[in-house]
């Protein structure tokens, strides 16, 4: 098994006794933060597939007005109605963080419904158009909130699955083997000294006649 | 903050009549520099894009989606309908976990 190369010493055996425990201590924390992001992601999947749906749908019905309107009074028309209008849609986008992750809180400020351009020369269509878009807003909103934060905690469960792999399958391993190589040669040269001492023992023993 | 619609100039149209600001694009070719734009905007809340352009925005669109905290990116369909269909949030997530 692979091991680092470093002087086989008894500091050295400390050092990567510590780091090996440093090493151990994170990926379990690692581990939980994993169970976190995915309990969250857990919670906001069903709404995010939910929300989803419900802008799409809305869309497209007030698309459906759109071909309405066009073939009712024509582009020119639309686009003229269309510049006499403004929405004053206010976004508030506040931030939280879970896990280090920044999710984002949205939420619209939709002033009331009036009629923006004169009764003359629009069509119900082009107010359906417009109260259906306007409508959908909210959804909007929900889906920014719901469909971003899920989208960043997905990323963030990534990358905290790569260190978790790293740790356990490389680090981890690679730290253990160079433990247990270090502990055995320094054990070796335990025994080794200790054999040449008790030669030395007995030799200087016999010189001496004692 | 505002929310703008960078869209085809049909799409486009409908969210002119409702009153929201939009940069209308025309030509595929222009939607990065456009989304590009609309996202160094300062006073940029939520930028929504039609399908059909975000895949046409291609890097740009992960660069400004994945890398940037606002303004929030949401793609959304055009008058031509949802082009393809989406991976459901526990799609994805399985996917993340199989690999």
């Amino acid at each position: 098994m692979e091991r680092l190369l470093i002087p086989v010493t008894k500091s050295n055996a400390i050092r990567i006794k510590d780091e090996l425990s440093l090493a151990k201590d994170g990926e379990q924390l690692l581990d939980q933060k994993k169970d976190i992001l995915i309990n969250h992601i857990n919670l906001l999947a069903g709404k995010a597939d939910r929300v989803r749906k419900q802008l799409d749908d809305a869309l497209l019905a007030a698309y459906d007005q759109l071909k309405r309107a066009l073939i009712e009074s024509g582009r020119s028309q639309l686009e003229a109605a269309g510049l006499a209008v403004d929405a004053n849609l206010d976004v508030t986008i506040r931030e939280r963080s879970l896990m280090g992750v920044v999710l984002p809180l949205v939420s619209v400020n939709r002033p009331r419904l009036r009629p923006e351009y004169g009764l003359a020369g629009t069509t119900k269509q082009m107010d359906e158009v417009r109260h259906r878009i306007l409508s959908a807003v909210e959804t909007i909103a929900e889906l920014a909130e719901v469909e971003i934060g899920l989208q960043r905690l997905m990323e963030e469960t990534k990358r905290t699955l790569k260190r978790i792999n790293a740790l356990s399958y490389i680090y981890i391993p690679l730290y253990e083997a160079t433990l247990k190589s270090i502990q055995e040669r320094l054990e070796e040269k335990e025994r080794e000294s200790l054999f040449q001492l008790k030669r030395v023992k007995g030799k200087a023993g016999k010189g001496l006649g004692v | 903050m505002k929310i703008i619609a960078i869209a085809d100039p049909d799409t486009a149209l409908a969210f002119r009549l409702a009153g929201i600001e939009t940069l209308p694009v025309a030509r595929k070719e222009e939607a990065a520099a456009v989304l590009k734009q609309a996202a160094e905007r300062p006073d940029m809340g939520i930028v929504l894009i039609t399908q059909g352009l975000a895949r046409a925005a291609g890097k740009q669109f992960e660069e400004v989606s994945h890398e940037r905290h606002l303004p929030l990116l949401i793609e959304i369909p055009d008058t031509r309908g949802p082009i393809e269909k989406r991976l459901s949030a526990a799609e994805k997530m399985a996917a993340i976990l199989r690999r």
